[in-house]
């Protein structure tokens, strides 16, 4: 594999580890986790940066719950740690799939056993198609409730009915596409290289942050 | 020795509904068959058992000489390509070059990538080759997709209509392409243009059973044309 391919997933890993792991963390490990969040959710391209937003309802639940539960102000503090990790580590794995691309899943999946690789490859493929399935079933829906309406509250129940129907529905197309195409085994793929200098500037700054940290705390 | 036998075969659903009842027929090699019916005739029915993906509930199918059982219908499969209408379900990669070099067997990377390049120009996307399949246009996308069928050299092509969706020039490019191949082919369409220019001959389904098998030229084989295709 391409060597630079494997610095980017080793970044990531290590900007999410990075983000995930301290428990207490000061002004200035903070601050160095949103600036890199920052860089990582700067390199998603156009309007794909409102899956970011997916997040924001998990902040709420989780902060949410720790609040109730919480009796103390020094817990307050706690919260806002919690919830600044789950935004930065969520979104440098949002951002992963922009900054590796699905170059590295091609790679890993000839790497594994046959059976796992295949696992592998139909899942990411499941997910690109309910990307696809999900741009549909919003502009369906649209086009038949009156979205000015109170009616528009219906969306998320008839988008959830819609995309599970559909998977059901699908079970069997999915499995005879799959058996029709008797894959033997994963030969070794094309794997396309890109290597942007934003992506040059953040490995090394991925690195550089760590290895300060590590170095002030040994 | 026809290339595959259809014998006295019926296919019952798990819920109950005859969708095939006592069809036969043979395949030569090298032949281009049109299948036509209304919805609901049997149609894709008939092409997934031969493309082994359903075990007849009576009678036999054997292609080149194997008959189609419970132990035998992956190496069958191995001999088929199947063309989906509903194409999206039958990409595996990220990528249509690589979703073509999957089916490509043998020969070092080097060469497999060069054929699956020759496939992808031959259906015209090879500026598309580092694209996603699920996130191209319908036409694109079974174009794609017979790229990669194509790239598996199957002894026998089933395609589930194959122009559903296409515009004129891109239906033209398909027939085509399916014109300038030897393999014997055998085709679901309600296209007439699709029979009249690829067609050697057609296979008419109504209600599960066969009641036209010959030419596409003949005066009955019109009269059904004139019920059943656009
Ligand atoms: N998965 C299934 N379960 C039960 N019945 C089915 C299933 N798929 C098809 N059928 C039934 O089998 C019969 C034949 O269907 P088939 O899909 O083969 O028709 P078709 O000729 O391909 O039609 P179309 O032109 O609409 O594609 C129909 O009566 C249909 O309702
Ligand atoms: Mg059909």
């Amino acid at each position: 594999m391409n060597a630079f391919l494997m610095a980017k997933l080793l970044t990531a890993i290590l900007a999410f580890l990075f983000c995930a792991i301290p428990s207490q963390m000061s002004i200035l490990h903070t601050a160095s986790c949103l600036f890199l969040c920052a860089m990582f959710i700067y390199r998603i391209p156009g309007f794909h940066r409102t899956r970011v937003l997916i997040l924001v309802p998990f902040i709420i639940t989780i902060a949410g719950m720790q609040f109730l539960s919480s009796s103390q102000p020094r817990e307050y503090h706690q919260i806002a740690v919690t919830a600044i990790k789950i935004f930065c580590t969520g979104s440098i794995v949002i951002s992963a799939r922009f900054f590796i691309g699905t170059e590295a899943v091609k790679w890993l999946a000839h790497a594994l056993p046959h059976t796992a690789g295949i696992f592998l490859l139909i899942f990411l493929r499941t997910f690109h198609y309910l990307f696809r399935l999900n741009t549909m079933i919003i502009f369906q829906l649209s086009s038949r409730l009156n979205l000015a309406s109170k009616e528009k509250y219906y969306i998320p129940k008839y988008y959830s009915i819609a995309m599970l129907y559909n998977q059901f529905r699908a079970m069997h197309l999915y499995r005879n596409g799959f058996l029709s195409r008797s894959v033997a085994e994963i030969s070794e793929p094309e794997i396309f290289f890109s290597e942007s200098s934003f992506d040059r500037t953040l490995v090394l700054l991925v690195i550089i942050i760590a290895s300060l940290y590590i170095i002030l705390h040994a | 020795m026809p290339l595959a036998s259809i014998h006295h075969v019926s296919y019952i659903y798990p819920d109950g509904t005859a969708a095939l009842s006592d069809i036969s027929f043979t395949i030569e090699h090298g032949e281009k068959i049109a299948l036509i019916g209304n919805n609901g005739s049997g149609k894709s029915t008939l092409l997934y058992l031969l493309g082994a993906l359903l075990l007849p509930s009576k009678g036999s199918i054997s292609l080149e000489g194997i008959a189609l059982s419970r132990t035998t219908k992956s190496a069958l499969r191995k001999n088929v390509g199947m063309l989906f209408s509903q194409v999206e379900y039958q990409f595996i990669m990220p990528d249509c070059l690589n979703d073509v070099m999957l089916s490509i067997r043998e020969g070092t990377k080097e060469e497999r990538k060069e054929q699956a390049m020759q496939y992808l120009r031959h259906v015209n996307l090879d500026a598309y080759f580092n694209h996603n399949p699920l996130f191209l246009s319908s036409g694109q996308m079974k174009r794609a997709a017979l790229a990669s069928v194509l790239a598996k050299k199957p002894a026998l092509l089933l395609l589930d209509e194959p122009l559903a969706s296409l515009d004129k020039p891109s239906s033209r490019a398909v027939l085509d392409i399916l014109t300038s191949h030897t393999i014997a082919m055998l085709f679901a369409t309600h296209s007439r243009h699709a029979v009249e220019s690829l067609a050697q001959r057609v296979i008419v389904l109504d209600g599960g059973c066969i009641v036209y098998d010959g030419s596409p030229k003949s005066r009955d084989a019109k009269k059904h044309f004139e019920n059943i295709l656009l």
